[in-house]
């Protein structure tokens, strides 16, 4: 069965409640968390995995950075594919740096937003 | 003159010998095979202090050290003269008054026309003057040395500064850029959701309640960005020392309450239960939208860098003045942090990873100092961080609508 479920890390709950309206909107089921360590522990406790994390890089706590180091050393979530999402320059570099499927410039476009997901999507299903 | 000119003309021997006594700057003297002294001129006289008649028959080991003599040098001397012709060095004489001189000499080995050593020739020069200039010349150069490496570290230390400061200012843009687009992102975000809905024949955005409610939403990020350039402007104003404030009665208990009410959503997204203990209501003339500033950039600090944890909210009565702090519990400020925190632009070392501009301390202390205050920080790793402002209570009757940045009166 395809899953459609996206996990947003993001700490700005602005930025959060504006990606849930945009991706549910798309049919999405979104789950969020306000930094890396919630992002882990949202994927501990869930009972079926998202099919993409989007990523944002600065936050506190645990920022974007440090919770892919973790996930890509996890093996029960390295697999899935990861958007990163950044208002600070340098978006290629750290997508590459990140091993990450997309990057996301900061302010997002949605249009942007929604193809990035769609595709990825269709890939790992 | 003419006469012994003459004279020299018809005996060669007599002409060098006159020639040799007349030299006043080198001595020139012979000596027997065992170092005895055969012949002295005037220039001997000069550099040694000996008359001809003191010194004659006298063995030249006379003008040596105590060391020189018990390590047998001057022998030693006539011995390598002997065997290579000629001995020349450098070293230390004594005169007859005991004062030493730096000599250059040069011992030259006679012989007989059948090659048997008849005697020494000595020439001896007084270098004193050139050594010490070549001393003075070396003391000079090693002061020269020692100045070039002080002032290099300084140009080091300097460009170090420099660099700290062209860091912290990228720092600041990068920072800069970072916060305004937090708002902006959510205004684009909701601005196409909206376009998008309505493309899809999705009109429900114009429902009154609905498009008041996106309107609060839009507002609040242009709040947001209003204040973050506020902010910004801030700091040109007290660059240019422009920073005023318009004071006005004030109850500060019902200001520090109002701005913890203002920050409660954010403070318990944060995981942060916000203590406020305070006595009477506490009246003055202060500036009150600047100190909602200073409350609000400490409980937002509190909620950046010590999330999970209590927060503790003081007003305190000091008589001629009040004191307000905000003692969080999270990782502290080392001690050289604590310096540089203060700093337009600086931030802590551990911050990194958190936004902000790292004005809002900067700014806050310009305002308490405004006020004739202060601002003060207690902390150490680990053990919380409170930050204490000081403002003086003035009464009404003192009123005075703008204060330039005063002395601080809190002490």
């Amino acid at each position: 069965m395809k899953s459609r479920k996206i996990l947003v890390i993001e700490d700005d709950s602005d930025i959060r409640r504006n990606m849930k309206v945009l991706l549910e909107s798309e049919g999405y089921e979104v789950e969020l968390a306000c930094n890396g360590k919630e992002g882990l522990q949202a994927l501990e406790t869930c009972v079926d995995l998202p099919a993409l994390i989007i990523l944002d890089l600065m936050m506190p706590i645990m920022d974007g950075f440090e919770f892919r180091r973790v996930q890509q050393v996890s093996p029960k979530i390295s697999h899935i594919p990861v958007a990163i999402m950044t208002a600070n320059g340098h978006l290629v570099e750290k997508q590459t740096r990140l091993d990450a499927s997309a990057g996301i410039p900061k302010p997002p476009d949605i249009d942007v937003v929604i193809q990035v997901t769609s595709e990825i999507l269709a890939k790992a299903n | 003159m003419k006469s012994s000119t003459a004279q020299s003309i018809a005996h060669p021997e007599d002409l060098l010998r006159i020639l040799v006594d007349a030299v006043d700057e080198y001595a020139i003297f012979a000596m027997d095979s065992d170092g005895h002294i055969l012949t002295w001129n005037a220039g001997a006289q000069r550099l040694k202090g000996y008359k001809a008649d003191e010194i004659i028959g006298q063995h030249f080991s006379k003008f040596y050290s105590k060391e020189d003599v018990e390590r047998r040098h001057p022998w030693n001397e006539l011995m390598m003269a002997a065997e290579h012709g000629k001995y020349q060095e450098e070293g230390w004489r004594y005169r007859k008054d005991g004062a030493k001189f730096w000599a250059s000499v040069t011992i030259t080995a006679l012989r007989d026309e059948k090659g048997r050593l008849t005697g020494f020739g000595k020439v001896t020069r007084d270098l004193t003057n050139k050594r010490e200039q070549e001393e003075k010349l070396r003391e000079s150069y090693a002061n020269l040395e020692i100045r070039i490496q002080e002032r290099t570290k300084e140009l080091l230390a300097e460009k170090l500064r420099a660099e700290e400061a062209v860091k912290a200012r990228d720092q600041f843009f990068s920072m800069a850029s970072h916060e305004l687009k937090t708002p902006l992102s959510s205004l684009k975000m909701q601005t196409q959701i909206r376009k998008r809905r309505i493309a899809k024949g999705d009109y429900s955005v114009f429902q009154p309640n609905r498009l008041n409610e996106l309107c609060s939403d839009d507002e609040r990020q242009v709040d947001r960005l209003t204040s973050l350039v506020d902010r910004m402007l801030d700091i040109s104003r007290i660059s240019a020392s422009q920073f005023q404030l318009t004071l006005e009665k004030t109850e500060m208990v019902e200001v520090v309450e109002e701005c913890i009410k203002r920050m409660l959503p954010a403070l318990q997204e944060a995981g942060i239960e916000c203590n406020f203990v305070h006595e009477q209501p506490i009246v003055g003339m202060w500036d009150r939208l600047r100190i909602e500033q200073v409350m609000s950039n400490l409980l937002t600090n509190a909620i950046k860098y010590a999330p999970g944890k209590p927060v503790e909210v003081r007003l305190l009565n000091r008589g001629d003045c009040i004191e307000i702090y905000v003692k969080d519990f999270g990782a502290g400020i080392s001690a050289v942090d604590q310096e540089k925190i203060f700093l337009p632009f600086e931030r802590a070392a551990n911050s990194e990873k958190i936004a902000g501009l790292g004005l809002g301390l900067f700014i806050s202390r310009k305002i308490a100092e405004a006020h004739g205050g202060k601002m003060q920080v207690e902390s150490a790793p680990n053990r919380g961080t409170k930050f204490s402002i000081f403002l003086p209570v003035i009464s009404e009757e003192k009123k005075e609508t703008t204060y330039e940045i005063a002395e601080n009166t809190c002490h």
